[in-house]
């Protein structure tokens, strides 16, 4: 019997050591903090720490002004959507944008190298670094995609790409491809406010680059545990017109 | 416990004097039907104070006294904790009035929008935009 099991034991490690060469070929595109290259917040560049929430905004028409500059793929695709058929309603993430409008706050924890958001929606996070690094080679898609950032005087410049066409950018049903291209500004309007500007590159879905301006304004509150999967039981009830994610 | 008022639904168009804090995970249209407003009387028989919408439990009884169990879904706990609801501001036996919005599906499933106790004082209540029927600018917009 003890023979046995130095016999498994000896196994799995040598899978284990097999498979070894796989997690360090990954490791090249990790992307764990490098030292410190900028100075700390409040030194030159805008202190965005804090609890913040930007007003609800379901449909980014609503600050755009009009309908979005539509291909007509992205027409098509707005104009025959199912709102059933929303990632998020299968507590799917939002994408890096859609939960900064969504009606939850967030924290901005800023240190020398890389912006955290901790978002309260989804109990998630994104990870901004500003230590001079480039987006990674041969970018695979994630929901929440790669985002770099640079400071310019009051402004946090943060660039997103690789991120996939699963998520919606709205609760409205705009969507994307995964060549969008965000482009974010966080600038400091004053100790308790800034305002966010995302611009949206996506040559597949929209004619031109469009963006929208919210303001996010400093909360008292902190941010809570939200778990979507807690109690989704709104899943057997959607309309939707696709198999619905499990 | 055996309601003590009568359940009755209300096919009638209606305007809601306040609302339940929006739904953030999904749209109103993707679920509920605008067209058919409900008005639910019945007896609370548990609650989920639970993300990503607290959902409660309402027995409802028929003129033949035939009970009827609907589920109706509320806002998020998160946004009504902020503005000082609890989990017990709404709690089993309470007597309740709810105006909401049948789902799509059929099921005895409903939106809740305004939901208020036997001594009329309205729990839950808050701004809503979700695309539903008393969502703001928003209304509309969706399907």
């Amino acid at each position: 019997m003890r023979h046995r099991i130095w016999i498994s034991v000896f196994a799995v490690a040598s899978l284990c050591l097999t498979s070894a060469p796989t997690f360090a070929q990954a490791g090249e595109n990790a992307t764990l903090p490098l030292p410190p290259k900028l100075p700390p917040p409040g030194d030159g560049i805008p202190d965005l720490n804090g609890v913040w929430e930007m007003p609800y905004t379901p449909d980014l028409e609503r600050p755009f002004g009009g309908a979005l500059p539509f291909t007509p793929l992205g027409a098509d695709k707005y104009k025959t959507h199912v709102g059933g058929d929303d990632p998020h309603g299968y507590c799917q993430p939002t994408g890096p944008t859609r939960a900064f409008h969504s009606p939850f706050p967030f924290q901005l924890v800023q240190s020398a190298g890389m912006t955290v958001v901790l978002f309260e929606i989804d109990h998630n996070f994104r990870r901004i670094f500003t230590d001079g690094r480039p987006h990674p080679k041969d970018l695979d898609t994630t929901w929440y995609g790669d985002s770099i950032g640079r400071y310019e005087g009051s402004k946090l410049i943060v660039d997103t790409i690789g991120i996939s066409d699963r998520s919606w950018l709205d609760t409205a049903g705009h969507q994307h491809s995964d060549k969008l291209h965000v482009t974010e500004v966080f600038e400091k309007t004053g100790p308790d406010s800034f305002t966010w500007t995302a611009a949206y590159d996506d040559p597949v879905y929209f004619t031109k680059p469009w963006s929208i301006t919210l303001t996010a304004k400093r909360q008292k509150y902190d941010i809570m545990e939200m778990i979507c999967t807690d109690n989704n039981q709104d899943i057997p009830h959607y309309i939707t017109s696709k198999p619905k994610p499990q | 416990m055996k309601p003590s008022f009568s359940g009755i639904v209300v096919l009638a168009l209606g305007m809601l004097s306040a609302s339940i804090p929006a739904l953030a995970h999904h749209s109103f249209a993707a679920e509920y039907d605008q067209k058919q407003p409900i008005t639910l009387k019945g007896v609370v028989t548990h609650l989920d104070w639970m993300n990503p919408h607290v959902y409660f439990y309402v027995d409802v009884a028929d003129k033949d006294g035939k009970l009827t169990h609907w589920a109706c879904e509320a806002g998020n706990p998160n946004a009504l904790a902020r503005r000082g609801w609890k989990k017990d501001s709404l709690k089993a036996g309470d007597q309740i009035t709810v105006q909401g919005f049948r789902a799509k599906d059929g099921s005895s499933t409903a939106n809740a929008r305004s939901i208020t106790l036997a001594d009329g004082k309205q729990v839950f209540a808050g701004s809503s935009d979700d695309g539903g029927p008393d969502g703001g600018e928003y209304k509309g917009r969706l399907n």
